[in-house]
């Protein structure tokens, strides 16, 4: 703290500076006009000198305080203490602060106790040393603080209020269909057509109804930072794929991929980014009323996979950018053509891909020049290559129970929620195995377990483990495939599988 | 009783289809003459032409929302005879309290009660003819 020292270097050598402190009447001028209040005590802890500042902090004159113990100033609890700290102080005199953090108060002269941040610096004089006490009224600080939390607080209660308004509002409206409806079909006499009218509307607001909840749970857990990323390695166009065959087709905004063929494989959550793109994609058609391409693409940026969708759409006002990722925020224009949307799924997306570590913008031409989404995710660092097994299997709990009972089995593991990601893993890793769920999202597993053998021959043991019921004629037609053993899915079936694999694996 | 059938102009103001479907179904009759606008603005603009004996407005549209839409006819002495009912989706008295200030005659909260609602309306209807 520069404060703590007095620059006396501009008026002299370091003779007159002790002889300042002996005589600081020679210095009071320049003393007095401080903002600080200035207490400078001799050895034995009594006031030698006080500057005006302190006067009017403490109320005290001068001559009262002149020779006395500086414990006056100083409040009850702190002042039986404080004798036996200066005379430690005396032996070890630095120039420090007393720590702003510690509460300290002066007492002054009518009783009342004021806070203050003190810094104190020895100095040796021809008389002794002397300790200079600098002196900061801090109320106004301190009130300043108080206010800005109060300010924060009431910025947080606010937004708290606007959310539950914007929330309610969201949901009730639906749900005012819901009841209205279901009134009208039980109070009066309907037509056949009338009727199925109404439950038609009753169903379709009840299903936003639902969206609208699960979106909103979605945020409050990515918000609380509740939601556990389950990130495996992924091969991130197999991924954009799966996202792009979800959206329903539709010539008039044709989606077109381009991703290269030597894309690193990233480590994300696949389910949390499916989502992201699943929302991204829709989006661009949503806010493509007049058709148009949407582009996906993606490449390479140092450690990041970055993913852009652009599409030709409404396109964005710049000052519309930066509010888009906020919760229920709704751009204008979309609002005017009462193209319909819940305000969240953006601010899920950004939730995402921050949790991911990377980061999601948005950027347009203007009104009617369309939009790009541009996301990042993390590039999947030197692989597992020393697993002995590649775990093929969707659920990522089952996963994590075969990777525990392999490694109490000794043996290591790598998962694979999907069959490109496992195919890349077996060419580059040292696996040895693999263990197999025959329901996977995008193939069937007697698809890959084919494509395996064809392409590595028959000399890695393949362990099915399915849900799936498995009848004698299909366990036989399995095995001709090549499949070493089949397992249903339990606990039990989970250690047969790892001790059968840690046989084959470690003879 | 006036034997020649008077056409009571209503109009049904919000940017949910299905909620100006629900209202219409609810309150419409051979007596009334039904207009839906879908956003504020538009709501303003059908007002002026038909000066509707009664308005149901949603509080928050895009444009004019419905509070403010309120103020505009109070305010608008050509008006006078028009009653008005807000439809929100905020259950909170001080909204309540607020709507009414504004000038509506009643305040409902969704989801609401068709039959409620009907009641409301008529009950307007009735205090629109005694104005007018």
């Amino acid at each position: 703290m520069s404060r703590a020292t007095i620059d006396w270097d501009a008026t002299g050598s370091e003779a007159s500076r002790s002889a300042a402190l002996a005589d600081p009447g020679k210095f009071e001028a320049v003393f007095n006009v401080m903002p600080d209040a200035i207490v400078v005590c001799d050895e034995e802890g009594r006031i030698a000198f006080v500057n005006r500042q302190t006067e009017l902090l403490t109320g005290y004159q001068r001559s009262e305080l002149s020779g006395e113990l500086v414990e006056m100033l100083i409040p009850a609890p702190a002042r039986a203490t404080h004798a036996a700290l200066r005379t430690q102080y005396g032996e070890h005199p630095t120039t420090r602060t007393m720590g702003t953090d510690l509460n300290i108060n002066v007492r002054c002269r009518d009783g009342t106790d004021i806070p203050v941040d003190i810094a104190l610096s020895p100095v040796e004089t021809d008389e002794g040393l002397r300790i200079v006490a600098v002196v900061r009224d801090m109320r106004e600080r301190l009130g300043i603080e108080a206010k800005l939390k109060a300010d924060a607080d009431a910025e947080m209660a606010r937004a708290k209020d606007e959310l539950i308004s914007l929330v309610s509002h969201e949901m009730r409206t639906p749900l005012a269909s819901i009841v209205g409806f279901a009134e009208l079909l039980i109070t009066r006499d309907s037509s056949v057509d009338q009727r199925q009218r109404y439950l038609e509307i009753m169903l379709q607001e009840g299903k936003r109804l639902t969206g609208l909840i699960n979106d909103f749970l979605d945020l409050q857990r990515l918000e609380g930072g509740h939601h556990k990323l389950r990130t495996a390695e992924t091969d991130l166009a197999q991924l954009v794929k799966r996202a792009v065959d979800s959206v329903p087709v539709d010539s008039k905004t044709p989606i077109k991929m381009d991703f290269p063929a030597d894309l690193p494989m990233v480590a994300v959550d696949p389910d949390a980014v499916l989502q992201v793109l699943t929302n991204l994609l829709s989006n661009a058609r949503k806010y493509s009323p007049d058709g148009g391409e949407i582009v996906i693409s993606g490449h390479r940026s140092g450690e990041s996979v970055e993913v852009s969708i652009d599409d030709h759409g409404l396109g964005l006002a710049p000052d519309e950018l930066n509010k888009l990722f906020n919760k229920f925020y709704r751009a204008e224009r979309a609002e005017r053509l009462r193209i319909k949307g819940t305000g969240l799924g953006l601010a899920i997306c950004r939730r995402i891909v921050e949790a991911h570590g990377g980061h999601i913008e948005a950027t347009s031409s203007g009104i009617g020049k369309g939009t790009t989404f541009t996301f990042t995710v993390p590039v999947s660092l030197p692989s597992p290559a020393s697993a002995d097994v590649v775990l093929l299997e969707d659920d990522h709990g089952f996963a994590k129970l075969l990777e525990a009972e392999l490694k109490a089995n000794g043996l290591t593991s790598v998962w694979a929620p999907e069959v490109q990601t496992a195919n890349k893993l077996i060419d580059k890793s040292s696996a040895k195995a693999v263990v197999l769920d025959l329901m996977l999202p995008d193939i069937q597993g007697e698809e890959f377990l084919i494509g395996l053998r064809t392409t590595r021959g028959s000399n890695i043991p393949v362990v099915i483990v399915t849900m799936r019921p498995v009848g004698p004629e299909e366990q036989a037609a399995l095995k001709a495939l090549g499949a070493t053993a089949i397992f249903g899915k339990s606990a039990k079936s989970v250690r047969a599988a790892a001790a059968l694999l840690r046989d084959a694996l470690k003879p | 009783m006036s034997l020649q059938k008077v056409l009571a102009t209503i109009l049904v103001a919000d940017d949910e289809p299905f909620l100006r479907e629900l209202v219409r179904t609810t309150v419409e009759s051979d007596t009334r003459n039904i207009v839906e606008a879908a956003d504020g603005d538009e709501a303003w603009a059908l007002i002026k032409k038909h000066q509707p004996a009664l308005v149901l407005l949603d509080v928050r549209m895009p444009g004019l929302n419905g509070l403010q839409l309120v103020k505009a006819i109070r305010a608008d002495p050509e008006l006078a005879g028009t009653r008005v009912i807000l439809i929100a989706a905020s259950a909170h008295e001080s909204d309540r309290d607020a709507g009414m200030a504004a000038g509506a005659d009643f305040y409902v909260t969704k989801p609401f009660s068709p039959a409620e609602l009907l009641a409301l309306v008529e009950a307007a209807m009735a205090r629109s003819r005694l104005v007018a």
